[in-house]
């Protein structure tokens, strides 16, 4: 799995991503970490298929006790299905998560791990000495749905939002953004059901100072794509499948 | 029959020495640049420092040999990582087929039970011969260090005899035992995590 150091300063962020252990058929997903100090946080940490390469590649960068919480921005299987071994590997861990899924993101397995759940507004989590925010992403696409920024980092963790479908060997980076709309329309027009919705969480994100933008699939933004992406998601109309 | 070790220790375990063989093949490129720096040294002193050619570049080799393989190892763990994974959920599958038979005594049920012990019992064969090979090649990387480290003496020896390059071959004397040691404390560390499962 390949991993990439982000953001350095007082503390840190890394990506996780492009897997090649992964079975074919599993859509790839980017994992993320925070370290500060002698915690960290894990991000949507994803499937039971690629626990083991995440395990083996978080533990480059720090010991296992360090990974003291997880973050699960919603419900699907490929954000937080391997919850059950987590588990069993850092009983002492909290996950924090939206409150409304706490009794289906149970059935993954949550005998040890310390079950947070995350209030529809929103909130805060304090990280060794980070302050992160929870924002809220509600029917983004799930009924309750959160992304992170660290106000500090400017880095805004975004979930679904500026996901894109993409091969298994493409670059973690934006390079062309115009072409890029191609590979994220659908996923975008498909998987988000509320115009109403968007409206509302571009109307929250376009208020923070973001300089580096983290979906949970496809590349990352940066810079001027940023705005770029706000302006095209404005555009774009989404839940198309009632149009059918 | 071969010992049954816990799959969450050793999915553990095997992360554990994959991100110890990663830092040491980082740290090992480190030394295969000092050992390119000593080549280029070596060459440019000429006759004044004859006596470390040959070992220049049986430092160089050693250096790409060091760095191929904590690779190949750091590989291996990843594959005894997911061997590990994949026995630790056949476990919980037989859990829960046991569970379901005490309630159904379904003859079907046996047949998946006794299927899924055989994947099981394939997997910890597998898994207990690659976790051996994985001990006899951490040896083997520490006998490369203990190797570099001869090395480290051979050059200061030799930077005695010189004037003109006796700094820079006592600075390379010194970080080739810095990135030794280095490399060695990981690879002991790598195999202190293994020593705790075995014996576990």
């Amino acid at each position: 799995m390949e991993a990439k150091l982000l953001y350095d300063d007082k503390h840190q962020w890394y990506v996780f991503a492009r897997d090649p252990d992964k079975p074919e058929k599993i859509i790839d997903t980017n994992q993320y970490m925070v370290v500060s100090g002698k915690e960290s946080l894990v991000l949507d940490p994803g499937g039971i298929e690629i626990f083991s390469s995440m395990l083996s590649t978080i533990l480059k960068f720090i010991p296992i006790e360090q990974i003291t919480h997880l973050f699960a921005s919603h419900q699907d299987p490929d954000i937080i299905s391997s919850l059950g071994m987590w588990d069993q590997v850092i009983p002492k861990a909290k996950l924090y998560t939206p409150g409304l899924w706490e009794g289906f993101i149970r059935h993954f397995g949550c005998e040890n791990i310390e079950f947070c759940g995350i209030e529809d507004g929103g909130g805060e989590l304090k990280i060794g000495d980070t302050v992160l925010q929870f924002i809220p992403a509600h029917y983004l696409h799930s009924s309750a749905n959160f992304h992170v920024y660290d106000p500090v980092a400017k880095i805004l963790f975004s979930g679904d939002i500026g996901a894109a479908l993409e091969p298994q060997d493409s670059s973690l980076f934006i390079e062309n953004f115009d072409t890029h709309c191609d590979k994220m329309k659908f996923f975008h027009q498909r998987w988000m059901p509320s115009n109403e919705a968007k409206m509302n969480w571009l109307k929250r994100v376009r208020k923070l100072d973001i300089d580096i933008m983290l979906p949970q699939h496809g590349r990352i933004f940066r810079g001027k794509e940023i705005d770029q992406f706000f302006d095209w998601f404005e555009a774009l109309n989404v839940g198309i499948a009632l149009d059918n | 029959m071969a010992k049954e070790y816990s799959p969450v220790k050793s999915a553990i375990t095997s992360s554990q020495v994959a991100g110890e063989l990663y830092r040491a093949s980082s740290i090992a490129r480190q030394l295969s640049l000092a050992a390119k720096n000593s080549q280029a040294v070596v060459h440019r002193a000429g006759s004044k420092v004859a006596g470390l050619k040959v070992i220049s570049e049986y430092f160089a080799d050693l250096a790409l040999k060091t760095i191929k393989l904590a690779e190949e190892i750091n590989s291996i763990s990843l594959d005894i990582s997911h061997m590990a994974v994949e026995r630790w959920r056949q476990n919980t599958l037989v859990g829960h087929l046991r569970e379901s038979q005490d309630k159904t005594h379904s003859d079907k049920v046996d047949i998946i039970i006794h299927d899924t012990k055989q994947r099981q019992l394939e997997i910890n064969n597998r898994f207990n011969v690659v976790i051996r090979s994985l001990e006899s090649q951490l040896e083997e990387i520490q006998q490369y260090m203990q190797a570099s480290r001869v090395v480290a003496v051979s050059f200061r020896l030799e930077a005695t005899q010189t004037d003109e390059y006796q700094g820079i071959l006592e600075d390379m004397a010194n970080n080739i035992d810095i990135f030794s040691e280095k490399i060695k404390q990981h690879v002991l560390d790598a195999k202190s995590h293994i020593d705790r499962l075995l014996q576990s």
